[in-house]
């Protein structure tokens, strides 16, 4: 099965090669570098692994749309499983076997790498919030550790993605409208090595993020209800 | 003629005239440039009788009349900002989307000039 590993990077240049040789080493998957417009020697970086793909984005897109180029290039050349990762040295490899052994065993469309040992009081509130708002069960829902099949990468290429600004509740919501599966398992992380959370980097940001996704998330209620029917009818026909 | 009226009536033949050059030198896509000659039509109208307001305020039932061409205004530039999120919306979904699929592109060239290097080499 054609494999991929996604990682969103902005200057991320202190981590990127080491992030990059530890995948290599497990052998298993092809790895898409997505530059977000970088304006550090991220580019330089990864040009060092000939076996590596880099995509450059001529400005900075933000890590979502960074994250779905990679997506669209993978649904371009029939991937059928893209492993979304960061490039902030969060992440380990050793986890990508088992996240995709939970796949493999739960059939689910999405598996989320959670870690809900991590981050603050202010942001366990927040995920318990949004996850009572928007109805999804996954704890961590920030988590840029995921695991999409040919389905969602499917439904992730399309162009109403675009109109998404973080990669969470938003993306999760999208899946479900869809009729998608998702599940989540407990893995182990680090803790950033190096740079600042892209979502949570100041105040202002915390406050238009938790604006935001309230407001994604009460918009799409009936939406999503709908939507499930409708696919619903549609398998039962 | 009161000088109200006046008044009214050089600011609507201004406005008409500026938005009839507008469309005249192509400065706007044709269908806003419809939309625009349209209001302006309504605008010198309104300029040029400005007692109108005053009926249609009667009819209904506004007890400060001048204020329904206020209203009416506001209305529309509401309704302009409105459609102005959505288009710059689409266009940046556009917009972004293109960028994104330069950068696949860019890539793919990459490569083949790679392979067609090797080729050459060998």
């Amino acid at each position: 099965m054609r494999q991929a590993v996604v990682i969103p990077a902005f200057n991320e240049e202190k981590t990127i090669s080491k992030v990059i040789s530890s995948l290599q080493r497990l052998n298993a998957f092809d790895i898409i570098v997505v530059d977000d417009g970088s304006t550090d020697k991220t580019r330089e970086e990864v040009k060092k692994f000939p076996k590596v793909t880099l995509l450059s984005l001529t400005v900075n897109l933000g890590a979502w749309k960074a994250m779905q180029t990679g997506i669209r290039y993978c649904h371009s050349l029939g991937y059928k499983r893209v492993i979304t990762f960061d490039a902030d040295g969060q992440h380990l490899p050793a986890t990508l076997t088992m996240l995709i052994e939970h796949q493999t065993k739960t059939n689910c469309d999405v598996v989320v790498g959670s870690c809900t040992q991590r981050g603050s009081l202010a942001r366990h509130i927040a995920w318990r919030f949004f996850r009572l708002l928007s109805g999804i069960k996954i704890f961590d829902i920030t988590s840029g550790l995921r695991v999409y099949n040919a389905e969602a990468i499917d439904v992730l290429s399309g162009k109403e993605a675009t109109l998404l600004e973080y990669q969470d509740v938003g993306v999760l919501l999208m899946l479900k409208n869809h009729g998608l599966t998702f599940t989540e398992l407990k893995v182990p992380m680090k803790p950033r090595e190096d740079g600042i959370s892209r979502i949570f980097h100041s105040w202002w940001a915390v406050a238009y993020y938790m604006a935001h996704t309230s407001l994604l998330c009460i918009s799409k209620i009936k939406k999503q209800h709908n939507l499930i029917l409708m696919n619903k009818q549609k398998y039962n026909a | 003629m009161h000088n109200y009226q006046l008044f009214t009536a050089v600011i609507a033949i201004i406005f008409f005239a500026t938005a009839f050059l507008l469309v005249r030198r192509d400065t706007i896509l044709p269908g806003s440039a419809l939309r625009w000659t349209f209001l302006s039509i309504l605008i010198l109208i309104l300029g040029l009788f400005p007692q109108l307001s005053d009926y249609a305020a009667k009819l209904l039932g506004i007890g400060y009349p001048p204020i329904l061409p206020v209203l009416f205004a506001c209305m529309i530039l509401l309704l302009k900002a409105l459609l102005s999120d959505i288009r710059s919306t689409k266009d940046r979904v556009k917009l972004e989307r293109l960028v994104q699929k330069v950068s696949i592109l860019e890539q793919a060239i990459e490569k083949n000039q790679q392979a067609a290097e090797v080729k050459e080499k060998s």
